[in-house]
């Protein structure tokens, strides 16, 4: 597991240069059930990153641009009349796909953001009272921009908490942008790359991940976390049950990656800030904390011996 | 990579000692298919060549499988499966990622090592099959245990095989003989060289040759003086076409022979695929149900001997009375013409005597006196050959000897008739018994008087008298045995190796006595010495598989007790992490609270590279318990001892 593991994350920094732990994370992410928050600057590669995990996964992909206008039908797809058979035909939208990049989605209506997120959670869409199940494994990668706030519709806290993990991916480094700029264009790249894994893998990962063990050092150690946010007068509001039970994901996900059957306070520790970053606020004033210092108050805690 | 290589030589190294006792009866290939399969498997840890994938294994399997077709074909004896055995074990060490592979492996190893017994059951594989189960063992400890040195597991194996002994003992015991050899599969064994139905001239002086062990003898009084050590096999008395047979219709002999002054000794014969019991000269009885004693007195075991097999017998060597004149008509018998002179030799010797004493003593002078020699290569006898032999070529072997002076007495109208046998025998000074060779067979004669009923003549001695107390290798002129080929070399330390060979006899032949002579009899005789009277050996399986299941029962929940044990004895374990974490705290390496054991580690690690391998093991084990579910009693020994000798010296 843990060679593979490598192997993909080594393919994958082939285009995505210098953001080997953001790629590990949402390779995590992914194997985990999760859904993946990307929030950068346009421009930063969150696009690339996106193409890039769907091709080497040999994933299905598909990119949905958000707008202000958009309506849930363009998502999830229309019924249209068909005039020779007196009937109407399901015309599947693009959430139909196996990786789904949801770009700025801040910036669709509120109802539009629900059916999008309803979707994720259930794994399936109803449309006109019919039932039609999404295929697995469904993965979406969504991008918020976070400084332009103009006509936007930022995601209420309840709907951050579908999205396992969030991320910021930040400008290169000085020698990976220098790698970048001299380099090759990354669209050829990612054209030539083979995928590397075959069709049902990905799932038989996952499934894997579900049964690794968890003793209960490590539940004493994810609960200690999840009492010191509730406890502490740091946070507005404490970890749901929800998101202890994320974090135990992407712990195991985590772990599985590198080659344990079982997980150790480290693989929270990896994959903590990326998980409870966008589900705590601050106490004082109820923005987000920034990730330096969440993880200044979370060293308060110790790891059980 | 690094995962392999705690298990991979040791598996490997289960099997490839597994495997050396078939060596010699697998093909070439098979053996050559094995040493290239591990010796790259070894050569890949160490240089860290690529494995060969799943698809790459399946062909190498297929290839096996076909070439184990093509040498055997249809013939699927124990050799095939033990060829499969081997084709599968060579490949089976490139599939180890799970630990369920590896102990799959470790059951491997214990299955090739059972089926040793389909060959063979000597002491030297029996003492060979302790050493690779003690081997195997120890691979199996350290599949479960990769952490600990070599020389605990093998500790730990030998601890283990020591908590078995009881059982073994126990099964030994009680466990159900079979009759017959194990898996009721026939023993396969070499051709092996005896006595045939007929004596011809060469059918003796060619098994001279063959070292091979024929019999031992152990007596229970003290040995028969040589010119005793008549080993009776087979009596031959109708002559036909020029060479001696058994007669078809022997009868049996009911009541056993008396006679004064009985020895009575055990035999343990090696399986010679015929149906000849030896005794020494003359058998009081029938030793075994399995044997019946016959008119010519030679005792018969009714199925071929395919096998080793001990008996007692009683013998009286000195004086027989009341013998038997059965066969007296049939041992004058001669074909109607044919060796002219000798008749007239004959003829001659009982011109004026009816006295059978006086004329076998004329025959043994005329041997003594014309210039007879004793050899193994006797020139070719043509038409008349005991014309050619008693007056022309004068050169033979026993058989020779035997053969001309029978057909003499007959011809001089006394009756007689040869046996084959061996005379003599090497003893051991270890043990005080007598080995029995090939090279030891002799063929001699019989003749019948009124007077004092069949009585031994042996006319070889007239010619060779040394042959009684120095055997054929002192009888014979120096070269005309064919010496060993390691002889050559050792011949500076051949008593040394002689006595080698002679102890390593002694040796086996009480673990036969020991092992082999535990039979079914003997079973049943010590079960109702203890009390037990059982109808059926299926009562006995029933009460035995019985016992096993309790048994088993007992061990597991005794294995559920101690797997349960460490669950509820959480805290030592931390308690003992803490104690290392002082220890390096003390050495400058405080834990930061915040760090889990494996940063922890990794920080130590950095800043003191000297400690690297330590800090990492105890970590591992570490976390192999509290979080990898590790209940192993033995990984927290190992880990409370790793603690306990963990001493972080302060660097200066």
């Amino acid at each position: 597991m843990n060679e593979q593991f490598e192997y993909i994350v080594k393919q994958i920094s082939r285009v995505v240069l210098g953001k080997e732990s953001q790629v590990r994370l949402a390779l995590t992410c992914l194997f985990a059930r999760g859904h993946l928050l990307i929030e950068d600057l346009p421009g930063i590669g969150k696009t690339t990153l996106a193409k890039v995990l769907a091709k080497c996964l040999g994933l299905q992909f598909q990119r949905l641009q958000f707008t202000s206008d958009m309506l849930p039908g363009d998502i999830l797809g229309v019924s249209i009349f068909d005039q020779k058979t007196g009937a109407f035909h399901f015309h599947r939208g693009p959430i139909f796909t196996q990786v789904l990049l949801a770009d700025e989605i801040n910036r669709a209506t509120p109802k539009t953001q629900s059916a999008l997120l309803e979707a994720m959670e259930e794994g399936q869409v109803t449309f006109e009272g019919k039932t039609r199940s999404l295929e697995q494994p469904f993965f979406v990668i969504a991008t918020q921009n976070p400084l332009e706030y103009a006509g936007t519709f930022p995601l209420p806290e309840s709907q951050m908490d579908r999205f396992l993990m969030r991320i910021e991916i930040g400008y290169p480094g000085r020698s990976a942008e220098k790698r970048i700029l001299q380099g090759q264009d990354p669209q050829t790249i990612l054209e030539e790359m083979a995928p590397c894994m075959e069709n049902g893998e990905v799932c038989d990962i996952q499934k894997k991940i579900d049964s690794v063990h968890t003793s209960d050092a490590f539940v004493d150690y994810l609960q200690k976390i999840l009492h010191f946010t509730r406890s502490a007068n740091h946070f507005h509001v404490g970890l749901s049950p929800r998101a202890g039970l994320a974090l135990s994901r992407a712990a195991r996900s985590w772990a599985c990656l590198h080659g344990r059957d079982y997980t150790i306070p480290e693989d929270l520790q990896q994959v903590l800030p990326w998980v409870v970053g966008h589900r705590l606020r601050s106490a004082e004033d109820r923005m987000e904390i920034p990730r330096k210092q969440l993880m200044d108050v979370f060293s308060e805690i110790p790891v059980p011996l | 990579m690094s995962e392999q290589r705690k298990y991979v030589p040791a598996l490997t190294l289960a099997l490839i000692v597994a495997v050396i006792p078939h060596a010699l009866q697998l093909p070439l290939w098979i053996v050559a298919w094995c040493s290239v399969m591990w010796g790259y498997l070894l050569a890949s840890l160490r240089f860290g060549w690529p494995r060969p994938n799943r698809p790459v294994r399946v062909v190498l399997a297929l290839i096996g499988i076909a070439g184990l077709l093509a040498t055997y074909s249809t013939r699927l004896g124990p050799e095939a499966y033990i060829g499969l055995l081997a084709i599968m074990a060579a490949l089976k060490p490139f599939e180890s990622a799970t630990h369920r592979d590896r102990m799959i492996t470790v059951f491997i190893a214990y299955f090739i090592i059972i089926s040793s017994l389909l060959q063979t059951e000597t002491f030297a594989i029996t003492l060979y099959m302790f050493f690779s189960v003690l081997v195997t063992t120890a691979a199996l400890v350290r599949v479960n245990n990769p952490y600990g040195r070599y020389r605990a597991d093998l500790k730990r194996a030998g601890m283990i095989l020591g908590q078995a002994v009881p059982l073994m003992i126990i099964l030994f015991l009680l466990f159900p003989r079979m009759q017959g050899s194990l898996f009721g599969m026939r023993q396969t064994g070499r051709a092996i060289s005896g006595f045939s139905e007929q004596l011809s001239p060469g059918s003796v002086s060619s098994l001279v040759k063959s070292d091979e062990v024929a019999f031992r003898a152990l007596f229970k009084g003290p040995i028969p003086p040589a010119d005793q050590l008549y080993w009776r096999g087979v009596v031959f008395s109708r002559l036909k076409n020029g060479s001696w047979h058994r007669p078809k219709r022997v009868p049996k002999r009911g009541e056993p022979l008396q006679g004064q002054d009985p020895v009575d000794y055990t035999i343990s014969i090696e399986p010679h695929h015929n149906r000849w019991i030896f005794a020494l000269d003359v058998p009081a009885r029938a030793p075994t149900k399995w044997s019946s004693l016959y008119r010519d007195f030679t005792v018969q075991s009714r199925r071929a001997i395919s096998r080793k097999r001990r008996y007692e017998m009683r013998s009286y060597p000195g004086d027989i009375s009341g013998r038997s004149a059965w066969g007296v008509d049939a041992a004058l018998k001669l074909p109607a013409e044919g060796n002219p002179r000798t008749r007239k030799l004959a003829a001659h010797m009982g011109r004026d005597t009816g006295n059978v004493a006086q004329i076998v003593e004329r025959g043994l002078k005329y041997l003594e006196k014309n210039g007879f020699v004793y050899t193994l290569s006797p020139p070719l006898l043509d038409n008349n050959p005991m014309d050619t032999f008693l007056f022309e070529s004068r050169q033979g072997y026993c058989e020779h000897y035997a053969s001309a002076f029978a057909y003499l007495m007959r011809a001089a109208g006394v009756p007689a008739r040869i046996v084959g046998g061996y005379l003599g025998g090497e003893r051991n000074p270890f043990a005080d018994y007598l080995i029995i060779r090939q090279s030891d067979a002799h063929a001699w004669v019989e003749v019948w008087s009124a007077k004092a009923g069949w009585t031994r003549v042996d006319p070889t001695l007239a010619v060779a008298p040394a042959r009684l107390d120095r055997g054929a290798q002192g009888a014979l002129s120096p070269g005309e045995l064919p010496e060993g080929g390691a002889g050559k070399y050792l011949a500076p330390f051949q008593s040394f190796v002689k006595q080698l060979q002679l102890g390593w006899d002694a040796l086996s032949l009480q673990w036969e006595a020991w092992f082999h002579g535990y039979s079914r009899e003997e079973q049943q005789a010590l079960l109702e010495k203890l009390g037990i009277y059982w109808q059926s050996w299926k009562g006995m399986f029933t009460a035995l598989v019985f016992g096993m299941i309790l048994v088993a029962g007992i061990t597991g929940l005794y294995g559920v007790v101690q797997f349960r044990r460490p669950h509820t004895r959480k805290a030592p374990v931390a308690k003992y992490y803490e104690k290392f974490c002082k220890k390096l705290a003390r050495a400058g390496l405080a834990r930061p609270a915040d760090m889990g054991p494996k940063d922890y580690a990794a920080f130590a690690a950095d800043r003191r590279p000297d400690l690297r391998e330590e800090v990492k093991t105890i970590t591992d084990l570490y976390i192999r318990m509290r979080y990898g579910g590790d209940t192993h009693l033995e990984t927290r020994k190992q880990f409370i001892a790793r603690v306990r000798r963990f001493k972080p010296k302060q660097k200066s």
